[in-house]
């Protein structure tokens, strides 16, 4: 499979009143086309930072970041916004919609950027709406006005609706439901199954089985990794496979 | 009660930058209302209280010495309302004396230092208490010599060059300034005999008046020197003088509290529009209280306590700092009013300037966080507002244009009410703007306009003849016209005394003064002042019987006429109908209007070469003007800078505070459109185009008010000091220019205040 970010000797530090505090320690990963990866460790791990150096959506303090073919460590603050436009989709812990908008006027306001087509986004939103079951009566709804769960399914539909290169979700699931989580996840699979790539961060045993590839931080650095098929339902030996591989990992 | 210090400390804490911002607006309002109201509230009684020191006369006369007897002040004694009379000898003369770096011609009477009078007394200012071939200057003259004590006074009368020093300054209440058409100056025993002895025939007596009623005897004594057929050289009385002295004092206050009432609002809605959206940031904070127990006006009281508090310190700095510009103003003020003020630590003033913008703080910000009352504390600690308005407007797939313009329309219709405070800030500062730049206009870059509305008649030159000389005059090179035009005489009119203009074309002359009407063609016909027309509540096309001696004649009212130096008590006739008056009546004031009125001191020494036996006197009335515009001018550039420089503050801390609001109130949302890709200058156009309709329609409107009413402010100003008529203009392109002066400065400074964005990053947008 095509690599589709190769990061190489990534460190990121924050200081932290003063003290220098470094989350991701030297770490070298490579993301391939079509996979469901998914970043996960415990509790400031560097799961997060390591998603959005990854993405873009933060700057590492060294280490290159090879996007789609770009160095995006050297771009700037424009010319990453630029490049997120068609390369990335982000969905986050928290519902982050825009305030004062419809679910579809969220979407139509990410997909217009990059197709100037009104119609044709359109089109292409309904039918995203339609995959994460959102009716035409909803999606023109206001932020406010709909459940947690339907706002980050239309988050999802606003970070696909430009078939990004890369799909990054930070615990989408977190402040959800069970049972809303679960229609999440099964969007993110259908998405994954389509050809799309995943980056999932969760410390969440029922979100991770649906990644093929499972990558555990510890300290700022890959401990382990774990290789699934794809998901196609849940199975003992995927949950089994799993659990070995987090039990090892000191989970 | 520890609760609610702490949601204090924090609104304080979290609007800090606002907060200063509101006080910072409401200084500057405090320091100008202040300034206003203490001026209004002394001036008059700083005049009035020297007025009574120096025993003023309520009226004044100046007659020739040679038509003087004693007989006169027992005659004037024993009128009824007089209660006092006094005189003293005086020299009357007109010539240039300097002001303002050159050569003035002025009116001056010479009084002798050493003759006292009881009544109409003068007082001596400043002194090095000589008096050898001394001059004592009045104020007025002394400030605008830019002379000091000590230095050599220089003046010609009649060929005859004076040098006399200048060892004292003089105040006086009577005359004193340019407007008084008198000014009043004294001179040692030794350098007044000199003088005299030099112009015996420009010796006369002033004779000082206390009465009761002092514009009823200044027309019973104005009947009487008619009847005894004595030629008044100049008259007045005090609340006439009063008026012409203190004219830019009133003009001043009203400027001042125009504009501190338009800055007042401005802090009014700041306050208002901050507690508001505070209430909504600090939402959840409030229900969680209200949930606790605490009541409603417990919070409310949490909330504007920390504006009423910086209210009061803005406040008690504003009205401090007045104090200190006070005695800047009382020097500007005695610049023309000619005697010394010293303002006053006036409690009263300050109390009511404190208490009035406190309890307009207080009630604006009480009727602000009333909302908190109706506030559920579940919906509130859930963030949902009681109105549940949450309409998504502009739906992007049903509405025309770019994803970038519909943004821009969304943001406009989620921030209303930001956009209605810029627009009503935006429309002050260019209603303030338009007054201003109005009045720079039409004094400094086209001073006739002001000349025109202020004064009478304004020659380049006047000639006085003693033949008739306007053919010879009006063929000469550079001469415009020439026409002759008399403001010396008077008549009355129900026993009243009246300034008399006589003009043989009316059409002909400089300054147009009819308001309503038009001014009187035939010989029948009249044009009458404001005052005599309220006085009389007279009609157009009324008759009425003009007096002049013993003869009368009835005149048609044709038009109204204005005068701020006689506040209109004037009157206007044809010389063909001053003849019905006076048959033998010769006009010998020839006014002379030059292609170029630099050039009105060598026109002066021709005529005065070539026609010495035609001419008894030349005035440099061009050169006159000038000196005296300069006053105005640099006046009128001082407001202008300062008024500028308020509105560019007024303008940035408006901008600051919205810009600052949205882009916290919109942090995250900032993030997410980040994080979809949107660049940040698109964030920033989106933020800016949020404003454009506030700025647009503000420009149009304030366009379209300055238009219509900045006239009528001018004209409700004027009319205050007896300028009925203003001959202002007001070009719409000044205001369209400023409209979009405004505009491109607020868009300009938007972009400054909103590059902040950019200096945040996605990330951390989202993960705070």
């Amino acid at each position: 499979m095509d690599k589709i970010i190769s990061a190489k000797n990534l460190v990121k530090s924050f200081d932290n009143g003063g003290i220098k505090q470094t989350i991701i320690k030297d770490l070298d990963i490579d993301i391939y086309e079509n996979d469901f990866t998914v970043i996960m460790g415990s509790s400031g791990a560097g799961k997060s930072t390591l998603m959005y150096c990854l993405s873009g959506m933060d700057l590492p303090t060294d280490g290159t970041v090879i996007f789609n073919g770009k160095d995006i460590t050297k771009m700037s603050s424009d010319e990453l916004a630029v490049f997120r436009r068609s390369n990335c989709g982000f969905v986050f812990q928290q519902v982050y919609m825009l305030d004062k908008m419809s679910l579809l006027d969220n979407v139509l306001t990410a997909g217009l950027l990059i197709n100037k087509n009104k119609k044709e986004i359109l089109k292409n939103a309904k039918e995203l709406f339609e995959k994460v079951n959102l009716s035409e009566h909803t999606i023109r709804k206001n932020v406010n006005k709909v459940s947690g769960g339907e706002a980050q399914r239309a988050g999802i539909v606003r970070a696909a609706i430009n078939s990004p290169i890369c799909l990054f979700a930070d615990e989408p699931t977190g402040a959800l439901n069970s049972e809303t989580g679960n229609a999440v996840l099964d969007v993110f699979t259908t998405l994954n199954n389509d050809g799309q790539s995943i980056i999932m961060v969760t410390h969440d045993k029922k979100s991770a089985l649906r990644g093929n590839r499972i990558i555990y931080l510890k300290d700022g650095k890959i401990f382990g990794e774990l290789k699934l098929d794809k998901y196609n339902g849940d199975s003992k030996e995927r949950n089994d496979k799993l659990n070995m591989f987090l039990e090892d990992m000191g989970w | 009660m520890k609760k609610i210090f702490y949601l204090q400390f924090n609104f304080f804490k979290k609007n800090l930058k606002d907060i200063i911002s509101f006080s910072i607006i409401l200084f500057i309002s405090l320091i100008l209302f202040n300034s206003a109201l203490i001026v209004n509230n002394n001036i008059d009684k700083a005049y009035n209280t020297k007025f009574d020191i120096l025993n003023t006369g309520n009226v004044f006369f100046n007659i020739p010495k040679a038509y003087y007897n004693n007989n006169i002040l027992d005659d004037l004694k024993h009128m009824n309302d007089v209660t006092d009379v006094d005189k003293r000898n005086g020299i009357i003369v007109n010539i240039p004396i300097m002001m303002e770096d050159s050569y003035q011609d002025q009116n001056i009477i010479f009084y002798n230092l050493d003759e006292e009078s009881i009544i109409s007394k003068y007082e001596i200012v400043d002194t090095n208490n000589k008096k050898n071939n001394s001059i004592y200057l009045s104020n007025y003259t002394f400030i605008h010599s830019g002379l000091k004590l000590g230095d050599k006074f220089e003046y010609k009368i009649n060929n005859i060059v004076y040098v006399n020093n200048i060892d004292g300054v003089i105040e006086e209440m009577q005359y004193g300034n340019y407007s008084s058409s008198i000014i009043s100056e004294y001179l040692s025993n030794d350098a007044y005999n000199n003088v005299l002895n030099n112009n015996p025939n420009n010796e006369v007596v002033s004779i000082f008046v206390k009465a009761n009623n002092s514009e009823k005897t200044y027309n019973k004594i104005s009947k009487y020197f008619s009847q005894k057929g004595i030629n008044v050289i100049n008259k007045n009385y005090d609340n006439n003088s009063k008026n012409q002295r203190l004219a830019i004092s009133y003009i001043i206050v009203l400027i001042l509290m125009f504009f501190s009432s338009l800055i007042l609002i401005v802090s009014l809605l700041v306050s208002k529009f901050k507690i508001t959206e505070s209430i909504e940031e600090e939402m959840t904070n409030m229900g969680i209280l209200k949930a606790l127990g605490y009541t409603s006006n417990e919070i409310i009281i949490s909330i504007i306590i920390p504006y009423v508090l910086s209210g009061i310190i803005a406040s008690v700095i504003g009205i401090a700092t007045s104090l200190k510009l006070v005695p800047v103003l009382s020097k500007v003020i005695e610049m023309q009013a000619g005697f010394i003020w010293k303002p006053p630590m006036d409690i009263l003033s300050c109390l009511v300037s404190f208490v009035l913008s406190i309890s307009l703080i207080t009630i604006f910000t009480l009727s602000s966080a009333r909302v908190i009352k109706r506030l559920n504390p579940i919906h509130a600690i859930r963030g949902i507002k009681n109105s549940g308005k949450s309409k998504n407007y502009f739906e992007i797939d049903r509405t025309i244009g770019n994803i970038d313009i519909v943004v821009m329309l969304k943001n406009f219709a989620c921030s209303i009410r930001q956009n209605v405070l810029l627009g009503c800030v935006l429309l002050f500062v260019s209603i303030m703007l338009s007054f201003t730049i109005t009045l720079f206009y039409n004094v400094n870059i086209n001073p006739l306009n002001f000349v025109n509305t202020l004064v009478e008649e304004h020659p380049d030159v006047i000639i006085n003849t003693n033949k008739d000389i306007s053919d010879n005059v009006k063929e000469l090179n550079d001469v415009k016209n020439v026409i002759y035009y008399d403001d010396t005489q008077t008549v009355n009119y129900k026993n009243n005394s009246y300034k008399l203009f006589i003009s043989e074309n009316y059409k002909n002359l400089a300054n147009d003064l009819c308001y309503e009407g038009k001014n009187p063609d035939n010989y029948d016909e009249i044009a009458i002042g404001s005052y005599i027309k309220e006085k009389y509540n007279l009609k157009l096309d009324d008759f009425i019987n003009i007096e002049k001696d013993e003869k009368s004649y009835k005149y048609k009212i044709v038009g109204f006429i204005q005068s701020v130096n006689y506040s209109g008590e004037v009157v206007e006739l044809t010389e063909e109908g001053y003849y019905k008056l006076d048959n033998n009546y010769s006009p010998n004031k020839l006014y002379v209007y030059l292609n170029d009125s630099t050039k009105s001191n060598q026109f002066i020494n021709y005529i005065e070469n070539n026609f010495s036996e035609d001419i008894t006197s030349t005035m440099d009335y061009a050169e006159s003007m000038n000196s005296a515009l300069q006053m105005y001018i640099s006046i009128v550039s001082i407001i202008s800078i300062v008024i500028i420089v308020i509105a560019l503050i007024i303008v940035y801390l408006i901008l600051f505070i919205l810009v600052s609001s949205i882009i916290l109130k919109k942090k995250v949302d900032f993030g997410i459109y980040k994080s979809i890709g949107y660049k940040n200058n698109q964030l920033i156009m989106h933020l800016i185009g949020g404003f454009i309709p506030s700025i647009i329609i503000s420009m149009v409107l304030g366009i379209v008010l300055n238009k219509l009413f900045i006239k009528s402010i001018y004209t409700f100003i004027f009319k205050s000091v007896g300028a009925y008529k203003t001959s202002f203009v007001y070009p719409i392109i000044l205001y369209i220019v400023i409209g979009f002066s405004i505009s491109i400065s607020v868009i300009l400074l938007q972009i400054v205040l909103s590059r902040k964005i950019k200096r945040i990053s996605v990330y951390s947008l989202i993960k705070d």
